[in-house]
């Protein structure tokens, strides 16, 4: 017995000496893990592939074009499949991609697009107008694509007449078309046409991702790895490096730390914590902007009105949220840029309305913000009536019924909300309001919120798209049954303005339609949107170089990086 | 007989825990982490509940004289989370325990007593409570009611008693069946003055070992719970720290003081407790050599003790 | 016989109690609110109808049981509606299938993704469960043997302390220590999209991520083990046979090992039988710790993305490998008992 266990003992010792002396990661380019990352680097041989690798804290949840979710497969859609048109890195400004020409007709109905000869699929087979029309069409079919089916909602049809032609017909003429087709990837018939059935369309895992873009899927490992391949006869933005590799990392420390060892050349997020750390490492540049996909914080109002409540909802909102006096003083008594300092720490800029900043012209940058003033809060709820008439620090409602008692909800996936919801509580206390804070399953949160509206305070967040009209839609008063509207507001002026920029071809006609929308809300303070978050990535300066830095926005996993990037000689 | 009568008095206790110097050890580190929860707020340099103006450089710093333990993800001070964090630790530790020794105490008692087919429904149904996954059920029950510290206490109360009912079982059975209890019975004492006169004294003072075991689960439970996400945000446990510290980049920038000192924490009460709890068991069943650390350990007993008497039935 | 009467009864109580735990599990997950269409992301993109339509294709469309149309929100429903249409028969029926579910995040089968997971939890926990077997008991024997001395006291403090320590916590502990100072991995299982020039090297480097948690797992159940073993072994050392022994001229080693160890082994078998049954649950912390990706941190996961699918399932897994091992726990007992044997 006392063998054995020196002997596993003994095989433990040697185990440990083994990993801590001699621990190379089986790697070609990369430096060993446990050495300082300044070893000098083989010089890359004609016939070396220039790998790029990225990491990254998740990965696809799916591969399906059709069924995916989040924000990877996203990028991975982008760099495998083209579109009609692509966004450049303004946030508003579409160039046309798969095609080279387009003509609308004088009532804005009939889209016919000319598509760029030559084209050609990973497989080698040709893209044409029929791939399109069939793509566009397979969307429209199944309207249980979450995403991606919303966006065909005003075609009528789509049509092919040749191999180089596409004809779309609109129910209506709408202003923002281009941004209808920018996630439309246009997929390959003669595979996805075996998957038309409802199920088969949804259960298709698509592993081997056949697209027409600038990169093609060479090997795909869920939670793992994607490793991608450069499409050099791509024939608008062939890459100049040869592969790249996406790799999963499960924690955000692993993370930091490959980027710091070299085990990664560039990572698309991390910790806010560690970016001061990242800032000052060796051989790393941190970026830090506004992202191109924003996300949306926001601290929802309930100000539903009694008659709009909708049949069998709770409807339980605090009366004194439907005074915008009330509104008004709790904007005041909001410091954003201590929430953005300690949440986000200093990633990210105090918020307006809930069109973020990356969206580009639609973006009303002309809104003054609420400035943080207590003495101010307090004199507006001193004037409107709301005063403190037992003396125990909190305000009452003018009739002295209820005190200013609010609910203050956040679901539980929300990392930052705690934070945040601590500091609105402890400011809005210095102006007589009183909160009670609870988190919440995400789930049984939805239930609460909307319609049911059974809350007071809610902070929570949209993903958003790079047209405005998703999210303001949410504010017009149509959707409040609907589960849309999470603040129950109603305001017959900014329905009839959602109307018109539905319906104004012209652009800049349209801006200032949506500038005036954004305005309108801000002036009521229907929400109060603490920040746009920041986005922080980092890339190694002595691997690859020509990232896309300067842009307004910042994504280098998108393919204006990464087709233009290339080794650093 | 009359060594348990000796030992239940309190002075008794003491003497003879004092003879063992594990269980001096862990009273006394149970001790400190009380006092240090009672006079928290005269001990503690800063308020956690205080808002604090923070920069970045203010965000996982260093310990300095300042802050001893340096601060945590939202600039706050480690060193006064760590005091503060007594009180909701303890708090947990006592309630869910309480409620877990209220549940298995009773369920134990009237299997033990009542005996035949009720004894066996309740055991089953311990049996099965016992076979369940905890943290999948937990999430579950957090996920529907909300994650408060009230919540978190009662699920883990209502999870935790089925060692205690085992426990209080068997004792109840082994004293059912002694000699005074028969002849107390015999000339017609009632049944609530058997179990208050006579098995409840026989009863208790493994309880008391029990609890001292249950509490140490309790804390070490909600730690886990908090950990992977179940706890209450709002209130700042050593487990909430913990999830703080990790989820939000605490090992990438280095913060070792968040990562440590809660962890140190926990180990400091939960294992003064599991010391007690040794003790106190050598002082009121010296011949139990058996430790009840773990539910593996409670069914090894029960099915020596069912295998024991499914014996003793046969031989009588 | 009484043997058989005996097994018949254990194993039919333990088919009780998986069917049981079939049912809970079924009801669990319908009465939480979950929603495959609001599954983490809240976008305004996303249309009523698709919402719908993707809660048809979950078969969430359809009536939970008789008489109940849905748990969360209650709303009763038809009571005549064919049996065989509720979501409770499909959920049997895909049982014996061998199915169980899609998951909500990847619409693939949960029975692939729990699959693909298994491996990885048993290549984690399977040395470490071996490591803390031998060493808990060799250190149980020895601090038996040397009861009452420094290394009884040491062992035996060393081993209260290894049960007061956080599981997870220890582990990051030793994952800090070890990746800020000997540079061992920061987690995960391989070096990620590493390519290796022979599998010797490949296996090297899972051996380098291996080895932090490991040591984790294996400290945790060493403890209990060694305090088993060493209670177990002095109660042997009590009897008077081994007194009886030694009078007559036995070496210790050889009580220890003829007398002692055999007697110790019946209930350490019991306990290391049972603890098998729990250790997916006790991996869930050290995986998440470690990023290690098999069916604790797949737990994890699901739960974080309210997976509902997938935590059935695990769910599932983990409740009937403790049924399980319970069973072959009990039988072993009555196999290795001597008190118990047939006739």
């Amino acid at each position: 017995m006392s063998t054995q266990k020196w002997s596993v003992s003994l095989l433990m010792v040697l185990v440990l000496v083994v990993a801590a002396c001699g621990g190379t990661t089986p790697q070609a380019p990369a430096a060993a893990a446990t050495q300082p990352a300044a070893t000098a680097q083989p010089t890359a041989a004609v016939t070396e592939p220039a790998v790029l690798r990225i990491g990254w804290g998740g990965s696809p949840d799916t591969l399906n074009p059709g069924t995916a979710v989040l924000a990877e497969a996203y990028t991975l859609f982008e760099l495998v499949y083209d579109a009609m048109y692509q966004l450049q890195l303004d946030g508003s400004t579409y160039t046309l991609e798969l095609a080279d020409s387009v003509n609308v007709s004088e009532d804005g109905l009939v889209w016919t697009f000319h598509i760029r000869p030559g084209i050609k699929f990973h497989d080698g087979v040709p893209l044409t107008a029929k791939d399109i029309a069939f793509s566009y069409n397979y969307y429209q079919a199944h309207q249980d694509f979450p995403y991606l089916s919303v966006y065909t909602v005003y075609f009528e049809s789509v049509e092919a007449p040749d191999d180089s032609t596409v004809v779309i017909k609109l129910t209506q003429a709408i202003p923002n078309m281009e941004s209808q087709l920018i996630f439309l990837y246009v997929l390959p018939e003669h595979i996805w046409s075996q998957y038309t059935d409802a199920t088969a369309a949804v259960e298709f895992e698509n592993e081997a991702m056949i697209g027409s873009g600038p990169f093609k899927m060479v090997e795909y490992r869920q939670n793992e790895f994607v490793h991608l391949a450069a499409n050099k006869d791509h024939y608008l933005t062939p890459p100049k490096v040869d592969e790249l590799v996406f790799q999963t990392f499960e924690n955000q420390d692993a993370l930091v730390q490959a980027i710091r060892t070299g085990q990664v050349d560039m990572i698309t997020e991390m910790p806010m914590t560690a970016v001061p750390g990242l800032r000052t490492a060796e051989n790393v540049k941190l970026v830090t902007g506004a992202p191109l996909s924003p996300s949306i914080r926001d601290v929802i109002f309930n100000q539903l009105e009694p008659e709009n409540c909708p049949p069998d909802a709770a409807c339980t909102g605090h009366p004194a949220l439907r005074d915008r006096n009330v509104r008004l003083a709790l904007a005041h008594a909001t410091d954003k840029q201590k929430i953005i300092d300690v949440a986000l720490l200093g990633l990210g800029t105090p918020g307006r309305t809930l069109v973020a900043n990356g969206l580009g012209m639609w973006y009303n940058s002309s809104l003054q913000d609420y400035a943080f003033d207590i003495a101010e809060a307090n004199r507006i709820l001193d004037q409107a009536g709301y005063a403190d008439t037992d003396g125990d620090g909190v305000r009452q409602m003018p009739d002295g019924s209820a005190p200013l008692l609010f609910r203050l909800y956040w679901p539980s996936d929300i990392e930052a909300a705690p934070r945040t919801a601590e500091m609105l509580a402890e400011t809005w206390g210095q102006v007589g309001v009183k909160v009670q804070p609870q988190a919440f399953d995400p789930d049984a949160l939805t239930a609460v919120c909307c319609p049911n509206f059974d809350f007071d305070v809610i902070i929570w967040g949209w993903g958003s798209d790079p047209d405005p009209a998703f999210l303001l839609g949410t504010l017009t008063t149509e959707q409040i049954p609907t589960g849309s509207s999470e603040t129950g507001y109603s305001n017959p002026e900014f329905d009839a303005l959602f109307v018109e920029q539905g319906t104004t071809l012209d652009k800049t006609k349209r801006q200032e339609i949506i500038w005036e929308m954004q305005r309108i809300v801000f002036d009521d303070v229907v929400y109060i949107i603490p920040y746009y978050e920041d986005a922080a990535q980092a890339y190694r300066t002595d691997r690859f170089t020509g990232w896309i830095i300067d842009q307004p926005k910042l994504e280098l996993s998108d393919p204006s990086s990464l087709t233009v990037v290339e080794p650093v000689k | 007989m009359s060594e348990q009568t000796q030992t239940t008095s309190l002075r008794g206790l003491w003497a003879s825990l004092k003879r063992n110097p594990m269980a001096v050890a862990g009273l006394f580190m149970v001790l400190f982490t009380v006092l240090l929860a009672l006079f928290a707020p005269l001990l503690a340099p800063y308020n956690p509940k205080e808002s604090v103006r923070v920069t970045v450089d203010d965000i996982y710093a260093a310990p300095s004289s300042a802050h001893w333990l340096g601060t945590d993800d939202a600039g706050k001070d480690v060193f006064s989370n760590l005091i503060y964090g007594t009180r909701v630790s303890l708090t947990v530790g006592f309630f869910a325990a309480f409620i877990s020794l209220a549940i298995g105490g009773t369920i134990g008692l009237v299997a033990g007593f009542v005996g035949g087919r009720v004894e066996n429904l309740l055991m089953r149904f311990t049996d099965v409570i016992l076979v369940i996954p905890d943290l999948p059920l937990i999430m579950v029950l957090v996920a529907l009611t909300k994650p408060s510290l009230v919540n978190i206490i009662i699920v883990i109360g209502i999870l935790g008693w089925t060692g205690t009912a085992r426990l209080v079982r068997s004792q109840t059975l082994s004293v059912k069946e002694r000699k005074f209890v028969l002849r107390a019975r015999s000339i017609g004492a009632g049944n609530f003055y058997l179990i208050r006169r006579h098995i409840f004294p026989s009863v208790f003072p493994l309880m008391m070992v029990n609890t001292v075991l249950v509490i140490s689960l309790a804390i070490l439970e909600e730690s886990s719970l908090a950990f992977i996400g179940l706890g209450d945000p709002t209130t700042l446990s050593w487990g909430q720290m913990l999830n703080f510290a990790f989820t939000r980049g605490g090992m990438s920038s280095g913060a070792w003081w968040a990562l440590i000192s809660p962890g140190f924490a926990i180990v400091w009460v939960v294992l003064g407790l599991t010391l007690l709890g040794q003790g106190l068991e050598q002082v009121f069943n010296p011949r139990l050599e058996w430790h009840h650390l773990s539910k593996a350990k409670r069914m090894v007993r029960r099915i020596i003790t069912r295998s024991v008497e499914s014996d003793k039935e046969e031989a009588s | 016989m009484r043997g058989y009467r005996y097994l018949l009864n254990k194993i039919a109580w333990a088919c009780l109690t998986v069917l049981f735990v079939i049912v809970l599990n079924f009801f669990l997950f319908r009465i939480l609110p979950g929603d495959p269409a609001r599954a983490g992301i809240r976008d305004p993109r996303m249309t009523v109808q698709a919402q719908e339509a993707i809660r048809v294709r979950f078969g969430l469309d359809k009536p939970v049981i008789n008489c109940f149309e849905s748990l969360n929100p209650l709303r009763l429903g038809k009571c005549g509606v064919n049996p065989l249409d509720t979501q409770f028969f499909i959920y049997i029926r895909n049982l014996f299938r061998g199915e169980l579910g899609f998951s909500y995040h990847t619409n693939r089968p949960v029975v692939d993704m729990i699959g693909e997971r298994l491996w990885n939890t048993i290549l984690l926990t399977g040395p470490a469960q071996i490591l803390s077997i031998v060493l808990g008991m060799g250190l149980g024997l020895l601090a038996a043997w040397k009861a009452h001395t420094a290394i009884d006291y040491a062992s035996l403090i060393g081993s209260l302390v290894a049960w007061s320590v956080p599981t997870f916590w220890l582990g990051i502990l030793l994952l800090f220590w070890g990746s800020s100072k000997l540079g061992l991995p920061i987690g995960g299982k391989m070096t990620a999209g590493a390519t290796y020039a022979s599998t010797a090297e490949q296996w090297l480097d899972v051996l380098r991520h291996m080895l932090l948690p490991t040591i984790t797992f294996t400290i945790v159940y060493m403890g209990e083990y060694m305090l088993y073993m060493r209670s177990a072994v002095l109660e042997v050392l009590a009897e008077d046979y081994t007194l009886t022994a030694k009078a007559k001229g036995l070496k210790t080693s050889r009580i220890l090992r003829v007398h002692a160890l055999p007697n110790a082994l019946l209930p350490m078998v019991t306990i290391i039988a049972l603890n098998l049954g729990f250790i997916v649950s006790g991996a869930i912390f050290i995986e998440t710790v470690f990023s290690w990706p098999g069916l604790g941190l797949a737990v994890y996961e699901a739960l974080n993305r309210r997976d509902y699918p997938m935590l059935q399932g695990l769910f599932l897994l983990l409740a009937l490998s403790v049924v399980l091992a319970n069973l072959v726990a009990e039988l072993l007992y009555s196999v290795l008992d001597p008190r118990i044997k047939t006739g």
